[in-house]
């Protein structure tokens, strides 16, 4: 605030308001500083050492008491002990859990959320002419770090270089998508499908009949799955 | 199960009879749109249901007692998986010509696959003959 006594005080805490760089001439400083002071955010009044050292203690405020429990009286422990509240509480706590919605998913009915990339079933592709992709280079033979494909090739009656044997052993498999990764025309890939659970080990060492009914069974979902990941190739 | 007005609300709309199969196999009373055209393409006949006003809006009604998750086709199998937004009705999948027909999982039963090997056996074992004995 502008206040006219600022003007006509001249000292403070009785030290004369003059500038040092003035000396002891006397000038218009301080009236100056006094108008700038008016604008300036900060106190002007400023406090001794020992006030600001020992700050005034803010009065503690009252806490109130507690008021007084009352010990439970014969009528009440009677009506908890005949009336069964406990049990009925509990009771009704099953009652609104029976009408809630669960947390859990009703599989098969149901089913989780998966990604496009989620690697399961492994499954041999085809050319949309029917051709099968694999050429044999048996690079996912060599990448697989489980060890678990076997290929063996040979050049077929119109000269062009096929597996005759194409077996993974899905017991050694680790799913670590190397094959898929590691084959250049996308031949074998791996699929969606998880539940392809076996009761006899035999089952799961897949040959390439199998694999290649896996991709004629599953390639609409497969196509799907590799455009969607096009762009992150 | 569902909340008590949600189960009430549900079978009004459904009767009673899908309300019973509803609590014999999902154990929950819901009310969804069923595609036909989904029961007329589905090589399995499931029918499948869903209601977009809650989360959990995708479920499947197997037409068989003992329904499987193997027994859903791959078009629907993406669906149900929420890997693709849309029904295969509307977002139709490629079918290349070289499609088989849609099995479930056999095992356990005699369609069970059994492995063999593709190729020619790499040992031949040694088969004597016994020239003839001149005396």
């Amino acid at each position: 605030m502008f206040r006219l006594n600022n003007f006509t005080k001249r000292t403070l805490h009785g030290i004369p308001r003059t500038s040092l760089a003035a000396g002891l001439r006397p000038t218009l400083f301080p009236v100056v500083s006094q108008i700038s002071r008016n604008f300036s955010n900060t106190p002007f009044q400023r406090k001794v050492i020992e006030q600001i050292n020992n700050p005034p203690t803010p009065p503690s405020p009252r806490i109130p008491k507690p008021p007084k429990q009352k010990a439970p009286t014969i009528l009440d422990n009677t009506a908890n002990l005949f009336l069964v509240t406990e049990i009925l509480r509990g009771m009704w706590l099953v009652l609104e859990q029976f009408f809630r919605h669960p947390y859990t998913i009703f599989y098969p009915y149901e089913k989780g959320a998966l990604s496009p990339r989620f690697r399961g079933e492994h499954a041999l592709r085809r050319y949309p002419t029917g051709e099968e992709r694999c050429i044999a280079c048996k690079l996912c033979e060599v990448v697989c770090p489980a060890l678990a494909i076997t290929i063996e090739a040979e050049v077929r009656d119109d000269g062009s270089r096929r597996t005759t044997r194409y077996d993974i052993d899905m017991t050694k498999c680790i799913y670590c998508g190397f094959c898929q990764e590691a084959c250049p025309v996308d031949a074998i890939v791996e699929g969606p499908n998880f539940e392809y659970s076996t009761e006899t080990h035999e089952e799961l060492l897949y040959n390439k009949e199998k694999l290649l009914a896996n991709g004629d069974k599953w390639e609409p979902e497969l196509a799907k799955n590799i455009e969607a990941n096009q762009y992150y190739n | 199960m569902s909340s008590l007005t949600r189960t009430f609300k549900n079978f009004l709309k459904i009767g009673p009879r899908d309300y019973l199969r509803h609590m014999l196999y999902i154990g929950d009373t819901r009310a969804g749109t069923l595609d036909d055209r989904v029961l007329e393409s589905d090589r399995v006949n499931s029918a499948y249901f869903s209601l977009l006003s809650e989360g959990r809006d995708r479920w499947v009604d197997y037409a068989k007692h003992y329904g499987d998750a193997s027994q859903i086709p791959p078009e629907w199998h993406s669906w149900i998986h929420k890997i693709t937004e849309d029904p295969p009705t509307i977002d139709p999948p490629p079918r290349p010509k070289y499609l088989s027909p849609f099995n479930e999982n056999f095992t356990g039963t005699r369609k069970a696959f059994k492995t063999y090997s593709t190729t020619g056996p790499k040992i031949l074992s040694w088969e004597p003959k016994v020239h003839q004995r001149i005396d």
